[in-house]
């Protein structure tokens, strides 16, 4: 079956067409941000600009202290992962491998976070972050999010996937626990890392409705902020191209880190698979 | 650790700007795009020449719901804000939370009711008003009005120059309006109306109902007036087809940018962004009436906040009068299309000549006295969810008009049965 050329020609056809789908709005999007605003409008689509303009990057630039706001954007989201992969290596590691009274309890307790909506303590973390005297700072944003549980139950099952006889050769040779998380637990759970950080940063990198509430000035606001000024119009219309030269550049970030280290990506969710 | 401090004072002292006076923070939502962020500054920038003393620190809080949610966890973890913009219908809210301060010692101190508010439109005022005081001043005011697409006027025989002026005129010229291709599928809509109960109130109100009570504590839905307008609505979109069953604020206006429809109810505040985007010629119009001539008035405005220090409300007080006054008030409607709450601002050479190029916006205005507080009850933003969702649900035929209505009242009196005293 497999090898009829007939059926790979498919299979191509097939993924092509799915390709399609995902990129037609991203060069939609780097088209529509070239073109002057009256272009959208057009009844018959048009594709490309007919005056292709730098002037929706200049507004954006104009419009909002751009750079700040996205090394803020860098520093909540990259400064929120490298806090979360110490928490959740540590909580996993001793959901997966150590004994103690009411572990199983406290990690179902763990689970069931994964299913309130954040949207409900909204309210609560803020008194919480206002108390700590943090409101209108980076760490605000980042203070929910500092462990997680999506993180610890991911990293949960990838330790308990390493044989339990690795651990017990290298107490042999004298390895403490943190020593063998760092030499040969991590290694083994790159994949997982990998993944989680991928989700991690996609998520902080695109919210939006805490950093509004919880941030007041430049100091401390992020990326979306400034695209909500374009886009948040319950009202009236959004101003397309502004928007869509601003979401270029604000996904420029992850979508260059993505494609590369695309490989790799691709890689450490097949090797997930096969090691879950 | 207490040397620590005093270099910190000492750095703040030396930083200390010419302001030195009172700092207050400054709420506002901007529910259309991109610029109105920099006219707001601007009005920020412009007050701060005139009272150095005062340092005014905006903060954009995104659309109207979202920077009320965050005014009231800001309230309950005790740090309001001391100034911000919300809703008209966010008074109730505000004063249910015993946030905000009625300004009636402010307009007494100035020089009394008519010399501080007797310049405002009186509608803009009167839903900011509650048991015999007024609790903000009107800021960012629209009222919908009716758009008309010139070019698919012409294009269908009908005369642009004369927009229909009753229900009956309307449904007629949504029906000679809408084109549709052989198979008879739509091209063309003749009317759009985004289905959203701000618009609804018009229907409600032309056919001389009522929608809720002055002390916020009842609702009338389910009377017969409410129920004619909810039933002609629907006809035209399920009955004669002239109009789409749903769609957004967004997606109505662009829609006649796009000339998709021939006409359009909607906002007065986006006349800026037809005006910037429509490659066609257009008109407005008021809306037509029914029974009687009615339009909802919508909008937000300043309101003071308790908890601030006496100072600090001071200062929030005279940037409210100042964003208020003709001037910027003339300079808002230019930049936004949101209607200037000031009578004396459209006699401003900059608003005369802005309303000679653009005559369109003259009409939001000359529709004022048509106008009718927006609904508003205690817990309001649950109260409209029922309500939007059940006109929603009416539209996609899941209730009739009548069956509808009265289910939608039943749910909000329930929602309302706590506040009944």
């Amino acid at each position: 079956m497999r090898s009829r050329p007939g059926w790979a020609l498919a299979v191509h056809v097939l993924l092509l067409m799915a390709a399609l789908v995902m990129v037609v709005p991203l060069v939609w999007i780097v088209l529509t941000a070239f073109k002057e605003r009256n272009e959208v409008f057009s009844q018959i689509p048009q594709w490309l600009p007919a005056h292709p303009t730098f002037k929706n990057f200049l507004g954006v630039l104009d419009a909002m202290p751009f750079w700040r706001y996205y090394w803020n954007t860098i520093v909540v989201a990259f400064g929120i992962l490298a806090i979360q992969v110490v928490t959740i290596t540590l909580a996993a590691y001793a959901f997966a491998r150590m004994q103690f009274w009411g572990r199983d309890v406290l990690f179902v307790l763990l689970l069931v976070q994964l299913m309130i909506a954040p949207q409900s303590t909204v309210i609560q973390n803020y008194i919480t972050v206002t108390r700590l005297g943090l409101l209108d700072t980076k760490l605000a944003i980042m203070a929910p999010y500092l462990a997680s549980a999506f993180g610890t139950f991911l990293l949960r099952q990838t330790f308990k996937g390493i044989p339990k006889e690795l651990e017990e050769a290298a107490a042999l040779d004298g390895c403490g626990t943190l020593r063998f998380l760092l030499h040969v637990a991590i290694p083994l759970a790159l994949p997982g890392y990998l993944a989680f950080g991928l989700v991690s940063l996609t998520f902080h990198w695109n919210e939006f409705f805490w950093p509004l509430v919880v941030t007041e000035t430049t100091g401390s606001r992020t990326l979306t902020l400034g695209l909500g000024i374009f886009a948040q119009t319950a009202e009236g219309s959004a101003d397309w191209t502004m928007l869509m030269a601003m979401t270029l550049m604000v996904i420029a970030v992850p979508l260059g880190a993505f494609l590369l280290f695309q490989r790799r990506f691709i890689n450490s969710f097949m090797q997930s698979g096969l090691g879950g | 650790m207490k040397r620590m401090a005093w270099v910190v004072v000492a750095v703040l002292l030396l930083a200390a700007p010419a302001w030195a006076g009172t700092t207050i923070k400054f709420y506002y939502p901007v529910h259309l795009t991109g610029p109105l962020v920099k006219e707001v500054e601007a009005i920020v920038a412009e007050f701060h020449k005139v009272h150095p003393e005062i340092n005014v620190e905006p903060v954009w809080g995104g659309t109207y719901p979202e920077n009320m949610q965050k005014t009231v966890a800001a309230i309950q973890a005790g740090s309001p804000p001391d100034v911000a913009i919300h809703l008209a219908v966010d008074l109730v809210t505000l004063r249910d939370m015993d946030a905000v301060i009625p300004l009636d010692d402010y307009v007494q101190r100035d020089g009394g009711s008519e010399k501080v508010l007797g310049d405002f439109i009186p509608a803009f005022v009167s839903d900011l008003r509650a048991e015999g005081k007024v609790w903000a001043l009107p800021f960012q005011r629209s009222t919908p009005i009716l758009y008309i697409n010139k070019e698919l006027f012409r294009k269908a025989g009908l005369d642009p120059g004369k927009p229909p002026t009753t229900w009956e005129e309307l449904l007629a010229t949504a029906q000679k309006a809408t084109a549709r291709n052989p198979q008879g599928q739509v091209t063309t809509w003749g009317l759009t109306i985004p289905d959203d109960i701000w618009l609804l109130m018009c229907f409600i109100y032309q056919n001389g109902g009522r929608t809720s009570s002055p002390d916020f504590k009842k609702v009338y839905l389910g009377e017969p007036e409410a129920i004619g307008a909810v039933q002609f609505w629907a006809d035209m979109a399920n009955k004669h087809k002239v109009m789409p069953r749903h769609r957004t604020f967004p997606q109505g206006v662009q829609d006649f940018a796009a000339g998709n429809t021939a006409m359009l109810i909607h906002s007065t505040g986006n006349l800026r962004f037809v005006n910037d985007s429509a490659k066609f010629e257009w008109a407005t119009a008021f809306l037509p009436k029914n029974k009687k001539q009615a339009v909802p008035i919508g909008g937000a405005g300043f309101y003071i906040f308790k908890k601030a220090p006496k100072e600090k409300q001071n200062a929030a007080w005279e940037f409210a009068k100042f964003a208020t006054s003709p001037e910027m008030q003339a300079r808002w409607n230019i930049g936004s299309g949101y209607i200037a709450t000031r009578k004396s601002a459209f006699d401003l050479p900059i608003m005369k000549e802005y309303t000679a190029k653009l005559p369109q916006a003259l009409v939001a205005r000359d529709q004022l006295p048509y106008g009718l507080p927006e609904m508003s009850t205690h817990d309001n933003w649950k109260m409209r969810n029922i309500f939007v969702t059940t006109f929603q649900e009416i539209l996609d035929e899941k209730y009739t008009p009548a069956d509808g209505m009265k289910k939608a009242q039943t749910e909000i009196e329930a929602v309302l049965a706590p506040f009944q005293k």
